[in-house]
């Protein structure tokens, strides 16, 4: 008998030993499963793809989009009769960034339908709303856009087509982001279907800011300034003799600007001149396997990883591209194309010690209780440069504008640390103008980029559409 | 007042499956002669909960075909509990009440999903039930069930080539086709591959003999990994090894099952498209959302909108999720229902596996335990596999929630598979007999 027990209770033992290990297994999946659900579930669920959302338009009335000083951009006004309609008070100024929400959804209206969507986390008021049947009031969104430099940036732009966009550099925070040419998103119902019909390069839909990619031209001079920084420790020796055009052993003949021989240049003064011929030769000197990587490291080919539409930029470089390739690359010419957006956190990155944030457009989410929902965070998308790198670079865009291309900012009350470009395109005839910069160069509080499509009229260049905007933010 | 009973039911369902659930496990720490409260309980709660929200999809699509489901369900509920107590008073009511319960949530999602689905499954389950009436009775009467092993081996792997062979020459997708019907075999495999292990380590435990079986057991999961069914080929794996465990007692051979299994994931993931597709998505579904990363971000969609109280029965989307009424049955759930539900029904699915751990502890026989043991793996492991993939705990693996979800062929094969463990209660009590009466010859 006394052995029998001994048996069964090593069986028991065993078969315990399972139930224990799947009840450890289960456990764990459901801690997991609860986890997600009261954490890491608001993360993932504003997402255009979360259409069950939708299904909440019936209960909620949807929230705000407010400027950062409250500005209403967007709000939903109810009529006697109950019915709703989304409306704009500063119509096309916000077009693209803000967005629609009849015939589909673009902007903010579609990147933060969720929350526009969702009602204040409190299960005793959703009961009482229940029994109530009353609509729930949705979140509000509170943006970074500065309704003024919004404004100013929509002015300068004109009705020329391109884009501006700028932020704070330290935090991410867009300020303005205007794209020409727009929209009133009041008329969607109405103007829809004309919208569409528009061809790919007059599109009104398209954000130029964050969906545009055009070559890059002379800004992307300060990629491959840092990749020669990076690979000669002796840089700040450099020196050229400019005759307005270089020839390079098994490549293309390259022309500066306008044939403009710069004669003998420094580092800073090549980069202040815009010297094609001087980046050229420095770009072909280059390793390019540490060039392609430098420049991978500033998301080339790669997911910018913000929360709103854009197209990402490409970089084709590689081993085996050849020497002329390599010479158009290093200039800003040949297969690179970059979005404005891009652009802006390249330099921007520059300005905040080498680091480079996330862009955002949301300031935070507010509840209908005025809870703060979800607050600001700046989020690092890692550090791309030293700070003696740092500051060399900033010391050549300075120089840009006191004596080189950046003829807008002599004299300006702020110092600017900038670079101009102007970018080939199609058969090489026209050009597309560039200028990314910040200021104060010394304490940089807005980085800027703007981009004017080829056959602009009535502004010099992209450094006076800059410049608009920095008198209004500097309040001149 | 019919809008705000129906707003408020939700919060109803949570409640009542939650006490079902507590239910369940007071039960089974309570002794089995003072359970007849608890019984009682738990008929009138899922009956409560069936009846419902049966009510709520005869409100929300205003069709009184609902309304003759629900007869029809109930009273094939009432023959399921009635004929099992009466033929077989000594199996596990507990038991059944979990199997009756997960096949009402089943049936009420499916119907919700798809009328027609729910007709067809209710139909197979009702035909399916009648056939696994008989095999308590069978498996007490005939005893030589465990001399075929290499028979069940014979059959598993015979069954795996065929699909196999349907998948590469006709592209079929884990499915045999044959006139009307179409049978999905890998539901099949799990059960003559437990019956297989179970025979062959009841004949022997020596060394020689784990080598052959172990190399069997390796032929079944490779084929069903070349099957892609993945979701099969893993339960098969720590089905096997925890029979293994339970046969042999050594921890040792569990070391070598798993350390083996490392090296063979490697190789899987390397050699196979298909593994490394699936662990890819699973690692970052998020940027590959409009393509294969669709479904598994639509189920989180799904689990973290539903939150703990749901949207209410009707009030989701869950059809969006491409094959919600299969394996994503949980998300479906937790979407309507809320994850307070769902999670108790999940733990009601513990339950089930618990009891069929205690059954296999109390059969005296090698060949019933590791039966039981073996049933009792691949149900937990299954129900593992398809909320952990839902939920994206782990891959997905495609398989379906037993009794849950929506298939002929999981249907009729977790039936088959509760009337066997049922099978081993209804003879618990006689092999007492057997050993008692072993000891007085003495």
């Amino acid at each position: 008998m006394g052995k029998k027990k001994t048996n069964k209770t090593d069986k028991n033992k065993e078969t315990n030993r399972i139930s224990y290990a799947f009840m450890l297994v289960f456990g764990i999946m459901i801690v997991y499963i609860v986890v997600f659900n009261a954490f890491l579930a608001k993360n993932i669920l504003n997402n255009p793809y979360n259409s069950l959302i939708d299904s909440h338009v019936d209960d909620v009335i949807r929230g705000d989009i407010l400027a950062n000083d409250g500005t209403v951009l967007a709000t939903t006004k109810i009529d006697a009769a109950g019915n709703e309609t989304r409306e704009y008070p500063l119509g096309s100024v916000f077009s693209h960034v803000v967005g629609f929400n009849n015939n589909g959804r673009s902007g903010l209206e579609l990147s933060q339908n969720y929350y526009l969507l969702s009602k204040a986390e409190n299960i005793f008021t959703q009961i009482n709303d229940d029994i109530e049947g009353t609509k729930y009031q949705g979140d509000d969104v509170y943006t970074t856009l500065d309704v003024d430099l919004q404004k100013a940036a929509v002015e300068s732009l004109g009705t020329n087509k391109g884009a501006v966009i700028a932020m704070d550099p330290t935090t991410g925070k867009i300020l303005c982001m205007a794209s020409y040419p727009n929209f009133d998103p009041n008329s969607a119902v109405e103007d829809y279907s004309t919208w569409l019909t528009y061809d790919s390069e007059d599109s009104v839909l398209v954000n130029r800011a964050t969906q545009g990619l055009y070559p890059p031209g002379s800004t992307f001079k300060i990629l491959t300034l840092l990749a020669y920084m990076e690979q000669n420790s002796d840089y700040e020796d450099f020196s050229f003799s400019c005759s307005g055009g270089v020839n390079i052993t098994g490549g293309t003949r390259i022309n500066c600007a306008g044939n403009t021989a710069h004669g003998y240049e420094t580092l800073v003064t090549a980069f202040a001149n815009s010297c094609n011929s001087a980046f050229a030769t420095m770009g072909v000197s280059l390793s390019r396997t540490e060039y392609v990587s430098l420049v991978s490291r500033f998301l080339f080919n790669e997911s910018l990883g913000v929360d709103f539409t854009y197209n990402q930029s490409s970089f084709k470089l590689n081993e085996n591209s050849s020497v002329s390739a390599v010479e158009e690359t290093a200039i800003g010419q040949g297969e690179t194309m970059i979005s404005p957006l891009h652009n802006l956190m390249i330099v921007s990155s520059i300005a905040n010690k080498g680091v480079m944030v996330k862009p955002k457009l949301v300031d935070k989410i507010v509840d209908s209780n005025g809870n703060t929902v979800v607050p600001y965070t700046t989020e690092n998308l890692g550090t791309m440069m030293s700070q003696t790198q740092v500051n060399y670079i900033t010391k050549c865009m300075e120089q840009v504008c006191k004596t080189g291309t950046g003829t807008a900012f002599r004299n300006y009350d702020v110092s600017v640390a900038g670079k101009t470009g102007s970018a080939q395109y199609g058969d090489g005839s026209d050009y597309h103008s560039w200028f990314v910069g910040f200021a104060p160069a010394n304490n940089p509080k807005i980085a800027i980029c703007v981009v004017l499509e080829g056959g602009y009229k009535g502004v010099a260049s992209a450094q006076y559409v800059a410049r608009d905007v920095l008198d209004e933010y500097f309040g001149y | 007042m019919q809008s705000l009973l129906f707003d408020l039911s939700k919060y109803v369902l949570a409640f009542l499956m939650a006490f079902y659930c507590l239910a369940s496990y007071v039960g089974y720490t309570t002794k089995e002669k003072k359970r007849g409260g608890i019984y009682f309980w738990q008929y009138c709660i899922m009956f409560l909960i069936h009846l419902l929200c049966y009510w709520m999809l005869f409100i929300a699509y205003d069709d009184y075909k609902y309304f003759y489901l629900y007869f029809i369900e109930v009273m094939y509920f009432i023959v399921v509990i009635g004929v099992y107590s009466l033929l077989y008073p000594k199996a596990s009511k507990l038991l059944i009440n979990n199997m009756c319960l997960l096949m009402m949530v089943g049936f009420i999602m499916i119907a919700r999903l798809d009328y027609d689905k729910c007709l067809k499954q209710l139909t197979i389950a009702a035909i399916s039930t009648v056939i696994t009436f008989i095999i308590p009775a069978l498996f007490k009467k005939v005893k030589t069930f465990r001399n075929f092993a290499w028979v069940y081996c014979f059959i598993g792997i015979t069954l795996l080539i065929v699909l196999l062979l349907g998948n590469t020459v006709f592209g079929a997708n884990l499915t045999i086709s044959i006139g009307q019907f179409s049978i999905q075999p890998a539901e099949f495999v799990k059960i003559s591959f437990v019956l297989f292990v179970a025979s062959a380590f009841n004949q022997s435990t020596e060394f020689k003999n784990v080598v052959y079986v172990s190399i069997a057991a390796a032929v079944h999961v490779l084929l069903l990994v070349c099957a892609t069914d993945l979701g099969a080929a893993l339960i098969l794996f720590i089905v096997y090894m925890t029979m293994l465990y339970i046969a042999t007692k050594k921890g040792g051979y569990l070391a070598c099952g798993f350390l083996s299994f490392g090296v063979a994931s490697y190789l899987a993931y390397n050699l196979f498209g298909h593994v490394k597709q699936r662990v890819l998505i699973w690692l970052d579904p998020w940027s590959r959302i409009d393509g294969t990363g669709y479904q598994i971000t639509q189920s989180l969609f799904a689990i973290g909108m539903g939150s703990w109280f749901g949207y209410g029965l009707t009030k989701g989307a869950p059809e969006r999720i491409p094959v919600a009424i299969k394996d994503f049955m949980f998300s479906a759930i937790s979407e309507e229902f809320g994850i307070i539900f769902s999670l108790a029904l999940v733990l009601v699915c513990l339950n089930n596996l618990i009891l069929m751990m205690s059954i296999a502890s109390k059969c005296n026989t090698l060949f019933y335990r590791l039966v039981a043991v073996g049933l009792g793996c691949t149900y937990g492991f299954q129900v593992f596999l398809t909320v952990g993939g839902a939920a994206k705990l782990i891959p997905m693996t495609g398989v379906t929630l037993p009794f849950v979800s929506y298939g002929g062929s999981s249907i009729l094969s977790s039936l088959v598979m509760f009337a066997l463990i049922n099978a081993m209660y209804n003879m618990r009590h006689d092999e007492r007999e057997l050993a008692n009466g072993k000891e007085k010859n003495k």
